[in-house]
């Protein structure tokens, strides 16, 4: 029986050849989960929300009793902190909501068009913690007490002998203004005042990638999870798209991969218009994650000679699927993809995913 | 079990339509439960909620629901977790779960103005246990529609595309010329779509409804939102 540490080891081996579109003995296959830890171990979500250190113990014994899988995504629940990534509210269980309710993003216009101009006078460090504070009532400096277990959360999985595949997670800046102004009131501005919103964001970028770059040195991971979270082609005419979004996709891609790190863009909804944008990327230092919305094949078609591909399992699919369902979907996808794919939910696991097609998923996997 | 989708960019006034489709169908009902009772027939609505409404909105204010409540039907909060790859799973779960408890007359889902209509449907077709055929209106922003079109031409086209109605709103904010105009666009990306000149901010007349719910009735009515 293998040791932990030799677990990790080959795990992180095949992980690492399959980043590089190299010949594995199988699909690696890293579960992206939270709520439904919380769910498969029945504790109350408002329990697992209730600090960093909790919802990563409840996950790493979700995972132990799940399995063979190679690791996880992040070591404990982003959910809770949302709003110093969306920058908007969210409600939580056992707080806004019940128990056993999953946290929802309560999304408002928090930020008025006057905060573009203080953002770009006074920079993004000094608007954005007292934002956090004072207009959302966020405790930033209690989120940031609690994001220092972090390391010690990733610790705790590599020692089960899982791989934590993104240890450090940024977002996209031009989320942030789309959170913080609302979706609605953001797509307005895009058309009113686009160079504003531009003068903005280019503030935002310039201290978001020093920041990046600082934290990518002090914590070296291997891959960096960059979350353009509504930033797919289907919400963006092409003119914009290439301003306000890909732009920033690019440049944080190329300083992540400048500093040796490969980057995971996110993809969630629909990319299909735009995936010949991502070959600017070097051969196996980006990865297209997916969630079932862009047609995994046409992504294979064009970018599989140069990116990994990870995800495309649909959220639905692990709800409302049979295990054979699941099985199958899995099994092809691997077959299919060949080598540079890794096994994956298309976005979050749903908290109400059944486990039986969990341990399909793993099976179609593992072969177990 | 009837069901309605209601899709549409945020802000397009989903939430005020819904709220006098709403109105419709409970006066509606009152009226059949009045006949129903005169004649000494029980209604098999009066032991449960006759309308359930399923609200997916983010970024808008929500419809009250102590309101209405008092006034015979449910109200359901949906919200992803993240943003919206899990909400037709959730959707269908729910729908379900409402089938087999509430057993409404109506349901009436507004989705999150990201999502799209025809894709929930489908994914409701695939896994819900009613069998009633889906209806789909998608609620267009008169005033808005150059812009949005101009920002999100792939979001908006393909709402209106999946729709069975479209319903084209605020068109007390839009001259007489940008209203032929949206309705023509409109008209050449779903030319079988029924299109509805309407303004959620005033009456609406009960034929609107009637068309969406195919329910009979004068055509003097009016509901407010």
């Amino acid at each position: 029986m293998k040791t932990n540490q030799e677990l990790l080891q080959e795990r992180t081996e095949r992980f690492t050849k399959t980043l590089a579109l190299e010949k594995t003995d199988r699909t690696p296959i890293i579960l992206m989960i939270d709520g439904f830890c919380a769910v498969h171990t029945g504790v109350k979500l408002s329990e697992f929300c209730s600090s960093v250190k909790r919802s990563s113990e409840v996950m790493l014994d979700s995972v132990k009793q799940l399995g063979d899988v190679d690791g996880v995504t992040s070591a404990f629940a982003v959910g809770p902190i949302f709003p110093m990534i969306f920058m908007a509210k969210v409600k939580v269980p056992g707080r806004e909501l019940p128990d056993n309710m999953l946290w929802q993003l309560d999304e408002a216009e928090m930020m008025t068009p006057e905060d573009y101009d203080t953002i770009i006078n006074k920079g993004w460090s000094n608007f954005m913690p007292s934002y956090l504070k004072n207009r959302l009532g966020f405790d930033f400096e209690g989120a940031l007490e609690q994001l220092a277990y972090a390391p010690q959360a990733i610790q705790n999985f590599n020692d089960a002998g899982y791989l934590v595949y993104s240890p450090l997670v940024t977002i996209t800046v031009n989320e942030y203004l789309s959170g913080g102004r609302s979706m609605s009131k953001f797509m307005r501005d895009l058309f009113k005042m686009p160079d504003k919103v531009e003068a903005a964001l280019e503030v935002i970028q310039k201290e978001n990638l020093e920041q990046l770059r600082q934290q990518i040195r002090a914590i070296k991971p291997q891959v960096v999870f960059v979350s353009p979270a509504r930033g797919a082609s289907e919400f963006y005419s092409p003119k914009l798209w290439e301003r306000f979004v890909w732009k920033y996709i690019k440049e944080t891609a190329d300083m992540i991969i400048e500093e040796g790190v490969v980057c995971d863009i996110h993809c969630d909804g629909n990319w299909e218009r735009d995936l010949d944008y991502f070959k600017a990327f070097p051969k196996g230092k980006a990865v297209f994650e997916c969630d079932g919305a862009t047609d995994i094949y046409k992504i294979k078609e064009k970018l599989g000679d140069r990116l990994c591909i990870k995800g495309d399992v649909p959220a639905g699919l692990m709800v409302l699927g049979t295990p054979d369902e699941v099985y199958d979907f899995c099994t092809k996808r691997i077959q299919d993809m060949g080598y540079g794919y890794i096994l994956s939910n298309g976005c979050t696991l749903p908290a109400n995913a059944k486990l039986e097609n969990v341990k399909a998923m793993i099976a179609a996997a593992t072969g177990k | 079990m009837n069901i309605i989708i209601f899709g549409g960019f945020l802000g397009a006034g989903k939430t005020s339509l819904i709220l006098s489709l709403a109105s419709f169908l409970i006066q509606k009902n009152l009226k059949e439960v009045h006949q129903n009772d005169q004649q000494e027939v029980q209604s098999p609505y009066l032991q449960s909620p006759y309308l359930v409404i399923i609200e997916n909105e983010i970024g808008e204010t929500g419809i009250d629901h102590k309101i209405l409540r008092s006034g015979g039907y449910e109200v359901r909060e949906l919200f992803a977790g993240c943003v919206c790859c899990t909400l037709a799973a959730d959707l269908t779960v729910m729908l379900n779960e409402i089938a087999d408890t509430l057993k409404p007359q109506w349901v009436i889902i507004e989705c999150t103005g990201l999502a799209y209509p025809g894709n929930i449907a489908d994914t409701l077709n695939r896994y819900g246990k009613h069998s009633d055929p889906i209806r789909i209106v998608t609620v267009v922003d008169a005033e808005r529609w150059e812009e949005l079109a101009e920002v999100a031409p792939i979001l908006v086209e393909k709402q209106v595309q999946e729709a069975d109605v479209v319903l084209i709103n605020k068109i007390d904010l839009a001259d007489d010329e940008v209203i032929s105009l949206v309705e023509d666009r409109i008209h050449s990306i779903n030319a079988s779509a029924k299109k509805i000149r309407l303004s959620g901010s005033g009456m609406i007349p009960g034929s609107v409804w009637r068309e969406i719910t195919g329910a009979n009735g004068s055509s003097e009515e009016v509901t407010e939102k």
